[in-house]
């Protein structure tokens, strides 16, 4: 479903000429799965992801979604995809119903169609009761949840979270959580980035581990804890990450003066 | 292709949050219709404080006046000079003691009680002024054919002291002037009656003025000029606050990535964008249209009486105004356009903000050529973004139809390259993930240079550039104002010599030095490849038909002022006498090197960095024109700075530029000092070019000019097609 090869992208950078953010990042993630991408701040999770979003364009390498290049189809990339960011700010004078209207009829769907798929989801993610208050009045869970409406209106087969979770209360959280492993058990491919291990424990079938623009280990969680010898994901982190940064130190950062 | 549902739905989108919004409502629809009545009140209100306010006039020496005719009745002056509504709103206060005691006037004083504002206005009678007028026409009775008494001294004048630094005082003096000179013609008459003399005889010459206007287009002159500014202006503001919303609102929201996200393509996004920012343009322009033309038709309604005798409040008639609407729609879309396209470099809606002052500074200047009394709708003015369709429109609300109508084409043609270039830009922008994402940069003047200059790169960046294209100006600007004047010719040319070196060639250097490791390489100094050098002199000469050509039109469209020539003259006149070594050393040499060290060395290697290939080629060559001083040469410098740049960029290096430069200027040299005559030209070049120096001219044939249009197409198709197959 998703398949990235050799993924790199480089920024521009005022001081530095470039900086590469990811760099010969190659993965992929079936349907039915949750493919976790872990990693501290910085470390390239939201560029990866950015790019399946077809929001940035990869330097070099390819990222195909359902079939379609993201470079050379976006148009067919983003009907297949639901993208929920870390940003849960929305449109501040727009309604929860609106703004998942707006995205439904932006995916080509027809009045009725986008109905019944509204009541459905509303009455799933139990969004019924607020569904018209406006975007600056909503709580954070309840934007959340009007932003994976917004996301799963189209029915698409992959959807992308980008640290969906961050500065949700536990609650919320957990009920986020709950929600992306139905969309797993319904057969959608989701791929899920976050910098908190125990989610990634509860929740992924198959997890990278990114650090400084590349992956450093992957496999599914049995097998990563079989490689270490770590039963705690936290631990296991620490330790390729740290053992990782002893050697390369500094070197994963390469820059390229005057380009541009 | 473009998906127009996807377009609607974001533009409904748009709209519909923008509506939702109390600020843009306010800003948008309230306040134009609010303002203008309030601003209407104000002026009447000040109009009418104007003509009620009540004047205090000390008299002194009101024994001195004669009996008639009457200046003075009671404490007001008499209706037959000042008339009713005037007489009424002068106290005056005749002898005060405090001023004026005994026979001896004080002027002391008298200034001091108009300064501590007792009185706003002092007029003294002179002693014996009644006396010596009474005199003078007794003498005019008795004297008969002769008149012998010419020898009478003159009267004595009545003084009237007033401050014209206190508003109340000059106003008074308005009235009191009026006031006494109607009683002053009354004193000549007596005089003339006295005399025997035809009345007529005190004015025998009278020059009558007829004012030929139409009542009507006197009536709307006003409105006329002012109506399209406003419209400019609001169609401006009102594109650049939805224009910031939409686009940096929508960063700061974090919105930006779901929808970038969502099937909409980039180019939908930015039409729907754009339509948006087109629809709050154009409403903001026609409301504050609708107050200002029902204000205006309030004020005027009211009557001439409020300041209705300067200025005339008459509406254009409404067909001129609804025939202004389909002009703003192209308007309304070049505002929109630039403004999205600015907007889309803010990260947040306050920083959008701050690019309001810097849009509208670098639109202002075009609104106001358009407004100033001089200027004319024409071929030249029609060429000016913005002052040509400000032009139109005044044009248009006069009923000028004719007019309008004749420049209405390439006043738009003009606006539509300016809307494809703003749209294209926009789009640019929203394509560019720098702009989109850009992260926050922090900014330390002297952290930055000593950081800058302590870890300089190997090359310099655009903002060095922009810097020395700054400095080179300002230092230009300055060198010119520096006033030696050599009396030789050849002193005059070493001093043009120096100056361009020392203020064009050595702060790129220096610069150079300072921002850029790679010295050369910053400089653009690279290698020496005769190909180069020998194919970019062959184009200057091919070109140059052009590049002449190019400057006739320019100075067809934009005549030089006589007194700019004559300056031009003044400095440079002498250099005819020179010697030829020098004049070649002064325009073609030094200017080969230096301006190509610092426009295509240092500055456009600068904005490389930083911009497309033709996006800096384009700004270079901008600086280099603007450096010209002379709007003519700096217009026609543009063009040929085009293409050394192009060349520059192309071949890497330096030297092919200072070729082109030098063959260039060098061929005008030639013509100018050398030749001056076509005759003195071999057979063969006689049939392609013209020189005659008498009357300052180089002329080349239609062939010769189409011969080098063709070979630089060709120069640019080439360019470009070798860039296709690079990608």
């Amino acid at each position: 479903m998703i398949e990235v090869r050799q993924l790199r992208k480089e920024y521009p950078d005022l001081r530095k000429g470039s900086v590469v953010a990811i760099e010969d990042l190659s993965f992929r993630a079936d349907p039915g799965q949750i493919f976790g991408l872990l990693g501290l701040n910085g470390a390239g999770k939201t560029t990866v992801l950015r790019i399946l979003s077809t929001i940035l364009a990869p330097t070099a390498g390819t990222a195909r979604i359902g079939g379609y290049d993201v470079v050379e189809s976006p148009e067919s990339v983003r009907r297949q995809i639901g993208f929920v960011s870390n940003n849960l700010v929305g449109y501040e004078r727009m309604s929860g119903k609106e703004m998942v209207a707006f995205f439904g009829r932006l995916h080509a769907m027809d009045e009725a169609t986008l109905k019944s798929r509204m009541e459905l989801i509303f009455d799933w993610l139990q969004i019924d009761d607020f569904k018209n208050v406006l975007g600056s009045k909503m709580s954070t869970g309840m934007k959340q949840k009007v932003s994976i409406a917004r996301a799963i209106i189209h029915d698409p087969p992959v959807l992308i979270f980008d640290e969906a979770t961050v500065g949700l209360d536990v609650l919320a959280a957990r009920s986020l959580l709950k929600v992306i492993r139905e969309l797993r058990d319904e057969g959608k491919c989701v791929i899920f980035s976050t910098h908190h291990m125990r989610e990634a424990e509860y929740l992924c079938d198959h997890i990278a581990i990114l650090n400084k623009g590349r992956i450093i280990t992957e496999g599914s969680l049995e097998s990563l804890r079989m490689e270490s010898g770590q039963e705690d994901l936290e631990e296991l982190f620490f330790q390729t990450v740290s053992s990782l940064d002893g050697i390369s130190d500094g070197n994963s950062q390469v820059t390229v003066e005057g380009a541009g | 292709m473009m998906q127009w549902p996807n377009i609607k739905w974001i533009y409904i989108r748009e709209m519909t949050d923008q509506f939702r919004d109390r600020r843009t409502l306010l800003a948008v629809f309230l306040m134009p219709l609010m303002m203008y009545p309030l601003i209407g009140m104000a002026f009447m209100m000040v109009s009418q404080f104007v003509k009620e306010h009540r004047s205090e006039v000390l008299v002194i020496g009101l024994e001195n006046l004669p009996p008639e005719p009457g200046l003075i009745m009671g404490n007001l002056f008499s209706e037959a000079h000042a008339g009713e509504t005037l007489s009424k709103l002068i106290g005056i206060q005749i002898d005060d003691a405090s001023v004026f005691s005994g026979a001896k006037i004080d002027e002391d004083r008298i200034q001091q009680v108009i300064h501590d504002e007792l009185y706003d206005l002092v007029i003294v009678f002179p002693e014996g002024f009644a006396t010596q007028f009474l005199n003078l026409a007794e003498r005019l009775r008795q004297s008969g054919e002769d008149r012998e008494f010419l020898e009478i001294t003159e009267l004595p004048c009545p003084i009237v002291y007033s401050d014209s630094t206190r508003e109340r005082s000059s106003l008074t003096r308005g009235r009191v002037t009026r006031i006494l000179e109607s009683w002053q013609t009354a004193l000549v008459e007596r005089l003339f009656e006295s005399a025997r003399l035809p009345q007529f005889l005190k004015d025998p010459v009278q020059i009558e003025s007829k004012d030929v206007a139409i009542q009507e287009q006197k009536r709307v002159e006003f409105l006329s000029s002012v109506v399209p500014y406003m419209m400019l202006i609001m169609a401006l503001v009102g594109a650049f606050h939805p224009a910031v919303d939409v686009c940096a609102g929508e960063k700061e929201r974090g919105t930006l990535e779901t929808l970038l996200s969502s099937p909409a393509s980039r180019n939908e996004i930015v039409v729907a964008k754009l339509m948006t920012v087109m629809s709050f343009s154009m409403t903001s322009s026609v409301i504050n249209l609708l107050g200002l033309g029902m204000t205006a038709a309030f004020i005027g309604s009211q009557g001439s009486g409020l300041g209705g005798e300067v200025i005339q409040f008459g509406l254009p008639p409404m067909m001129a105004l609804v025939a202004t609407l389909p002009i703003l729609i192209p308007m309304a879309a070049f505002f929109s356009a630039v403004s999205l396209a600015v907007a889309t470099f803010a990260r947040s809606t306050k920083e959008g903000q701050y690019y309001m002052v810097p849009m509208m500074m670098a639109s202002l200047p075009l609104m106001v050529v358009g407004m100033m009394p001089g200027t004319e709708l024409d071929l030249g003015t029609s060429l000016i973004p913005v002052t040509g369709m400000m032009l139109v429109l005044e044009a248009i609300l006069k009923s000028e139809y004719h007019l309008a109508f004749r420049y209405i084409t390439p006043v738009l043609l003009v606006t539509f390259s300016c809307i494809v270039l703003s749209v294209r830009w926009a789009v640019a922008q929203f394509r560019n993930e720098a702009v989109l994402f850009r992260e926050s940069e922090r900014w330390n003047l002297v952290l930055l240079l000593k950081h800058g200059v302590k870890n300089r790169k190997v090359l310099h960046g655009s903002a060095a550039a922009v810097f020395a294209a700054v400095f080179i100006m300002t230092f230009r600007l300055a060198a010119g104002n520096f006033g030696i004047h050599p009396n030789t010719p050849e002193a005059l040319a070493l001093l043009n010599i120096a100056s361009q070196i020392l203020t064009i060639a050595l702060p790129c250097v220096v610069l150079a030095w300072l921002t850029a490791r790679d010295l050369r390489g910053a400089l653009r100094l690279g290698e020496f490849r005769t190909g180069w050098v020998v194919s970019a002199s062959v184009l200057a000469l091919v070109f140059h038909p052009v590049a002449v050509y190019i400057s006739r039109v320019i100075e067809w469209l934009y005549p030089v002022h006589s007194g700019v020539k004559t300056m031009v003259e003044q400095a440079f006149g002498t250099l005819g006498d020179a010697d030829f070594f020098y004049v070649f050393l002064m325009i073609a040499v030094t200017p080969a090197i230096c301006e190509e060290l610092a426009f295509r060395g240092y500055i456009l290697t600068g904005l490389q960095r930083d911009f497309s290939r033709g996006g800096a080629v384009f700004l270079s060559s901008f600086f280099f024109g603007v450096t010209h001083g002379i709007l003519q040469q700096s217009i026609s410098a543009f063009f040929v700075g085009l293409v050394i740049g192009t060349i520059a960029v192309q071949a890497r290096s330096l030297w092919p530029c200072m070729a082109y430069h030098l063959v260039h200027n060098g061929v005008t040299v030639l013509y100018a000092f050398v030749i001056e005559d076509s005759t003195r030209l071999p057979e063969v070049l006689q049939s392609i070019v013209t020189v005659d120096i008498a009357v300052g001219e180089v002329r080349y044939s239609p062939g010769a000019i189409l011969f080098g249009l063709v070979i630089v197409l060709l120069f640019y198709g080439g360019i470009y097609w070798r860039s296709d197959q690079d990608r």
